[in-house]
């Protein structure tokens, strides 16, 4: 993969490609084995009621109704669409939507300032937290331009050093990977 | 001031939903000015042909669609008025789903399936899966996400590998990086697209490379882009909201600092004149 991402030959990138392909069809199996996985993990817990056991009732009950008409039915049948969009999508924008309530009340609790660090950190949140609202733009016409600056001069510099530590990390990981030298994914 | 260190989290929750609800109830539509990272977004589908096709990822889920949808919808409706060619496939099960939502629309409005959009469906597989694509574009997708075969639809006119698009964009909750890994390193496309607001501090990197071709920021980011389409969305009529969560929650930030201080001087003070008395 790596001479047929580096190299332009006709004979690699057809090979490349082949591997490629094998690695989409096997990610598209893993669906499958996640589903089965589920089934067996919340079979188990229903079968032994464990806490929480109806919970799994309705997760199976949702899975293999939804699958069913999807898979049978083809993506346009009307219930699969109606669960789609009358219940995993508000139920799940819900979930995430809450995460607003968990993060206000988490800020509120944790961004106290009790040494330089900490109010530096404050005083920069507070600017971009403010900046990326319309009511930034309406405060100061000053307050955008001193967000961009955080953003774009100590966040670029600090996210560049992380991108090419990890990259660095990344190489090095995987020419140990190929040498034999990492066997941690084997279990050794 | 002992209670403005630990407000209850439930009177937090109560105010986190007024300052929410209000705005969206009755607007106040406070203007607000364009990021620079926005402005070349929409300068690289500005400067797109008509006939060009552009590959759009519908990369995300129904747990952030209400932040990232209304950037797709926005990129698309760009592309559609510039009678660009779209593409749409999504790395995410669900993506597809609220792609076809933005198709439906366009197709009520005139524009034909097969020719001037496509929906390729869920990708299997996330980066093999774009690596593959890019090398062949026909041979990858023989059918669509209705089960219709691709071959012979006009809209793959052209169209062998990523070198014959001319912009993709990514619009994902997990990550944008991998479309410049894929079509942009190897095949040297340009890449926009538009991400989720707690990931934006990781693109700037690329942006200021020129790897990306700006970025739509939050749904900030895809207001912007409506007021720089003139057509003002979902996207818009949540900024205000946006505006009073975010005020709500310095003000708390600021209430819970001068009760720390404040407390803590008088511990001091009170300390000291214990200390004094003894």
């Amino acid at each position: 993969m790596i001479c047929d991402f580096l190299i332009k030959n006709p004979g690699l990138q057809s090979l490349g490609k082949e591997v490629q392909d094998w690695t989409v069809v096997v990610s598209a199996f893993t669906l499958g084995l996640g589903a089965v996985s589920l089934l067996v993990l919340h079979g188990r817990k229903i079968s032994r009621k464990e806490s929480g056991w109806y919970n799994s009732i309705v997760l199976i009950v949702a899975m293999l109704v939804i699958a069913f008409r999807g898979v049978v039915y083809g993506l346009s049948d009307d219930v699969y669409l109606f669960l789609f969009d009358n219940m995993l999508e508000p139920l799940s924008a819900a979930v995430y939507a809450s995460l607003a309530f968990y993060v206000t009340s988490a800020s509120y609790r944790a961004f106290r300032v009790k040494n330089l660090e900490a109010g530096v950190l404050l005083a920069a949140g507070l600017i971009v937290l403010l900046a990326k609202a319309p009511i930034g733009d309406n405060i100061s016409p000053y307050l955008p331009q001193i967000s961009d600056w955080i953003l774009n001069v100590p966040n670029v510099a600090a996210q560049r050093g992380i991108i090419i530590s990890a990259a660095v990390g990344v190489m090095s990981t995987a020419l140990r990977t190929i040498a034999g030298l990492e066997r941690r994914y084997l279990g050794n | 001031m002992e209670k403005l260190i630990n407000i209850d989290r439930r009177i937090i929750y109560i105010l986190l939903t007024i300052s929410v609800a209000l705005p969206l109830l009755k607007p106040m539509g406070l203007p607000f000015g364009l990021s620079k990272e926005t402005q070349r977004a929409f300068d690289a589908v500005e400067a797109l042909k008509p006939g060009d096709a552009v590959v759009i990822d519908f990369g995300y889920n129904a747990g952030g669609a209400a932040e990232v949808h209304p950037m797709a919808a926005a990129f698309v409706a760009h592309c559609m008025i510039k009678d660009v060619r779209v593409i749409g496939f999504s790395l995410d099960p669900q993506g597809s789903r609220f792609a076809d939502l933005i198709w439906q629309q366009w197709a009520e409005q005139g524009k034909t399936y097969g020719e001037d959009f496509v929906s390729l469906g869920y990708f299997a597989g996330g980066e093999a899966a774009l690596a593959s694509f890019a090398k062949d574009i026909p041979g990858f997708v023989s059918t669509d996400y209705y089960g219709n075969s691709t071959s012979g639809m006009p809209i793959f006119q052209g169209i062998k590998t990523a070198d014959d698009i001319d912009l993709f964009i990514s619009i994902s909750t997990s990550s944008i990086l991998p479309f410049i890994q894929y079509f942009h390193g190897p095949y040297g496309k340009p890449v926009t697209g538009g991400a989720i607001g707690t990931q934006i501090s990781r693109y700037q990197s690329y942006a200021d490379a020129g790897q990306l071709q700006g970025y739509l920021a939050s749904l900030r980011g895809a207001a912007e882009y409506e007021k720089l389409l003139e057509m003002p969305g979902e996207a818009t009529s949540a900024m205000d909201a946006q505006s009073a969560a975010h005020i709500l929650l310095a003000v708390l930030i600021v209430l819970g600092n001068i009760g720390e201080y404040v407390v803590r001087k008088t511990q001091q003070a009170s300390s000291e004149e214990s200390e004094r008395r003894a």
